[in-house]
C-alpha cells in the first residue's frame, strides 16, 4: 500500500470518527472506502468530515445515545440531509466540498438556507468523502431501514400534533405513553417526522414504554423536503414494527406545526386521516389553540384533548377551552392511567380493509 | 417486585403464599400472593379486604380456590399509614394506582400474564373493586362484590362518588367512568350479601341522599344496585349479567360468609 493510501485509509479515520445518532443502525463494517464526488450526494448518504469551525452545535449526539463535545479537528460521520427548524436553521441536502454546515446535533449535514437571527452560525465541517461499501455504492441510512411490512398494520394510533416547534408535543407523547403503560398495556411511542435526534427518543425511552422508534429507524435521516409517499411508507414501517413488538397502542408524534410542509401534507392525506384513531393537540397558547383547532376541523380532524405549554396557565386553559370546546389536559393528567385510558377509549381502530398507507 | 419473604407455605392446599411489595405514585402497597403449586390456568384474581384490613382472613379462605382453579390470587394489604382511605377513588386517594402497581409488578416478574383479572372485594374492598372496574373495565374479567356498604351508581344525575355526575371530588372521575361505562356493563357482576347483613352499624355510611337512593341496609343497597345494573345492561342491549346472591344466615362478617354462607364456593361456581 502506498504512503498516500495509508494516510487516506478510511478505516482508521472511520474508527476514530464520532458517528452521529442518525447513523446508529448502520453497519460500520460496510463502509470500506470514500468517494469525493459530493455533487452526487443523495439524502441520507453518510459523509465523513472534519470539524473546521465551531458554531451553533458545540456537540454531536452520538449513536451510543450520549452527547459528545466537539473540537476543531474532530472527525465526524453525519448523513447529508435537509433541516426545518424555525428557531435554528433551514437547510438543504447539499454538500459543498469547501465546507458543509452541521444543521443538527443528531446528524444532519447540508447547506444553510436561512438562519434564525438569535442563533450562531452553524458549525462548519470539511467533507472528506462519502462512505461507500465494497460494491462502490454510497452507504446510505436508508439501506439499514426497517423492512416494509407484508400487510397493513392494525394497531390503534393516537397522533400528537402541535401548533409549532416547542409547543409540548414530545412531553405529551411521552406522558401519554407513560399513562397508558401503567395500565399494563404494551405501549409504543414513535416520532414520524422531523430531524434525527436522541432528545425526543430518549424522553420516550425514559417512560419505560415497550417500544420506541423514529423515522431514522425507517431509513430517513430527516423528513424535511422528503415527498409524502416515502414518509407514509416510513410510518407504516414503524407501525408494523410496533405491532411486531406486540404493542397494543402507538402514540405517534408528528413534528413541528400544522403548517409545516410535511405535517400539512400528512394531515391533508385521506389515507393518513383514516389511519389516525385519536389526536392530541399541543398548543403554545390559547390563540394558537383556537386557530389550530379551526384548521384541524377544516381538514376533518377533531382533537380529543389539547395540551402543551398552554396547560401550564389556568387562564390560558380557560380561554382555550372556551374557544374550542375541547378539554385541556396537563402533563400530570396525561400521565394518569385513568385519563390515558379514557383517551384510548375514544381512539378508533383501523378497519380491516384499510390498505397500506405506503 | 420485592418478594420480601416466603410467607406461608401450605402443602395442605397445594399453594404457596409469598409477600410482595409494589410501588405506586401514591405510596407502596404490599400484597400476599397465593400461587398454586401446579402451573396456573385460570385467570388471576385480586381479592380486596374491607376496612378491618383482614388480609390474613382472605388469604386463609382463598387458598383452596387458588389450588382448585389453578389460579394466582393476589390479596393486597392497604395499610393504614399509606392508605387511610382505600374504598374510594378521589383526587387525594388513589388506591386504583396501588392495584395497577401490583398487577404491573406481578406481570413484570412473570407471576401473572396479560389477561384481565377477576376482582373480588368484601365490604370496603367491594367498594374499591367496583370503582376500579368502572375506571378500568378493560383490565377486569369478572367482578365479585361482597357486602359493599354502598356503590357508585351509573346515574349521571347523582354526584360522584354516589353517581357519575360532576362531584366535589378533585378529578374527572365522572367523565372517565362515563367513557368506560359500556365496557363496565359488559362484565359479569356478581353481588353477594348475607341475608342478615341488615344492621345499621357505625361502619355503614349513612347520609340522607345515600339512604334515599340506595336504601338503609347492605341487603337493600345490594338489591337496588343489582336491579339498576341489570336495567342499564338491558337498556344498552347487553346480556343482563348482574346477579345477587343472598348468603343464608350470614351477617356482615367475611369469615362467616365463607364458612356458613359458602361464599368462596359460590364464587367458584359462578366464575
Amino acid at each position: 500500500m502506498s504512503f498516500e493510501a495509508i494516510v487516506n485509509d478510511p478505516a482508521t479515520q472511520l474508527a476514530e470518527a464520532k458517528w452521529c445518532f442518525a447513523s446508529r443502525r448502520v453497519n460500520r463494517d460496510h463502509a470500506v472506502s470514500l468517494m469525493t464526488d459530493f455533487e452526487n450526494t443523495r439524502h441520507g448518504d453518510l459523509i465523513l468530515g472534519r470539524v473546521m469551525e465551531l458554531g451553533k452545535h458545540g456537540g454531536i449526539q452520538l449513536a451510543a445515545g450520549r452527547r459528545s463535545e466537539l473540537f476543531v479537528g474532530d472527525l465526524v460521520v453525519l448523513p447529508c440531509a435537509a433541516r426545518y427548524a424555525p428557531d435554528q436553521f433551514e437547510g438543504i441536502a447539499e454538500i459543498d466540498p469547501e465546507g458543509a454546515d452541521m444543521l443538527a446535533g443528531g446528524g444532519c449535514l447540508g447547506k444553510v438556507r436561512a438562519r434564525n437571527e438569535r442563533v450562531k452560525p452553524p458549525t462548519r465541517v470539511l467533507p472528506i468523502g462519502r462512505l461507500t461499501n465494497s460494491s462502490g455504492q454510497a452507504v446510505n441510512v436508508a439501506d439499514y431501514a426497517l423492512p416494509d411490512p407484508e400487510r397493513a398494520s392494525r394497531i390503534p394510533v393516537i397522533a400528537v400534533f402541535g401548533t409549532a416547534m416547542n409547543s409540548g408535543k414530545t412531553l405529551a407523547t411521552a406522558r401519554l405513553g407513560y399513562g397508558l403503560r401503567q395500565t399494563g398495556l404494551r405501549v409504543a411511542t414513535i416520532k414520524v417526522t422531523g430531524t434525527g435526534s436522541f432528545g425526543d427518543f430518549n424522553e420516550y425511552e425514559d417512560t419505560g414504554v415497550h417500544y420506541t422508534a423514529d423515522f431514522t429507524d425507517a431509513g430517513l435521516a430527516t423528513t424535511y423536503l422528503v415527498p409524502l409517499p416515502p414518509i407514509k411508507r416510513c410510518i407504516e414501517r414503524l407501525l408494523a414494527d410496533a405491532e411486531r413488538h406486540e404493542c397494543d397502542v402507538v402514540v405517534m408524534e408528528v413534528a413541528d406545526g400544522l403548517f409545516q410542509r410535511e405535517s400539512a401534507a400528512l394531515l391533508a392525506d385521506t389515507e393518513f386521516h383514516d389511519r389516525i384513531g385519536g389526536m392530541v393537540f399541543a398548543c403554545g397558547d390559547a390563540v394558537a389553540a383556537a386557530g389550530g383547532v379551526q384548521e384541524l376541523r377544516r381538514l376533518g380532524y377533531e382533537p380529543d384533548v389539547l395540551t402543551g405549554m398552554l396547560s401550564c396557565s389556568p387562564m390560558a386553559v380557560a380561554e382555550a377551552q372556551a374557544a374550542t370546546g375541547i378539554r385541556v389536559m396537563t402533563k400530570g393528567e396525561l400521565s394518569d392511567p385513568g385519563e390515558a385510558m379514557a383517551i384510548l377509549r375514544k381512539t378508533t381502530r383501523p378497519e380491516t380493509k384499510t390498505a397500506a398507507t405506503s | 417486585m420485592n418478594i420480601s419473604a416466603l410467607f406461608n407455605d401450605s402443602k395442605a392446599f397445594g399453594t404457596r403464599v409469598t409477600q410482595m411489595t409494589g410501588v405506586s405514585a401514591k405510596g407502596p402497597i404490599s400484597a400476599r400472593v397465593i400461587a398454586p403449586e401446579r402451573p396456573t390456568t385460570g385467570a388471576p384474581m385480586v381479592a380486596i379486604h374491607g376496612i378491618s384490613r383482614n388480609a390474613d382472613e382472605l388469604v386463609e379462605h382463598f387458598q383452596s380456590e387458588a389450588a382448585a382453579r389453578s389460579r394466582v390470587i393476589i390479596v393486597p394489604e392497604f395499610d393504614k399509614n399509606n392508605w387511610p382511605v382505600f374504598q374510594r377513588i378521589t383526587g387525594k386517594h388513589r388506591p386504583d394506582l396501588a392495584l395497577l402497581a401490583l398487577l404491573n409488578t406481578l406481570r413484570q416478574n412473570g407471576t401473572i400474564d396479560d389477561q384481565p383479572v377477576d376482582l373480588f372485594g368484601f365490604s370496603g374492598g367491594a367498594q374499591l373493586a367496583h370503582r376500579f372496574a368502572m375506571l378500568f373495565p378493560e383490565l377486569v374479567n369478572q367482578i365479585h362484590l361482597g357486602a359493599a356498604g354502598w356503590y357508585t351508581l351509573p346515574v349521571p344525575t347523582l354526584p360522584y362518588p354516589l353517581g357519575m355526575g360532576a362531584g366535589s371530588s378533585r378529578g374527572n372521575w365522572h367523565l372517565l367512568m362515563e367513557s368506560s361505562l359500556p365496557q363496565f356493563l359488559k362484565r359479569p357482576i356478581h353481588v353477594y350479601v348475607g341475608d342478615e347483613d341488615t344492621a345499621q352499624d357505625r361502619s355503614l355510611r349513612r347520609e340522607p341522599l345515600l339512604n334515599q337512593v340506595q336504601g338503609d341496609t347492605r341487603v337493600e343497597r345490594a338489591e337496588r344496585y343489582v336491579s339498576l345494573i341489570s336495567h342499564c345492561q338491558a337498556e344498552l342491549g347487553l346480556p343482563v349479567t348482574a346477579r345477587l346472591t343472598l348468603l343464608e344466615g350470614c351477617g356482615h362478617d367475611f369469615a362467616q360468609c365463607c364458612s356458613a354462607g359458602g361464599l368462596v364456593q359460590i364464587m367458584s361456581r359462578v366464575n
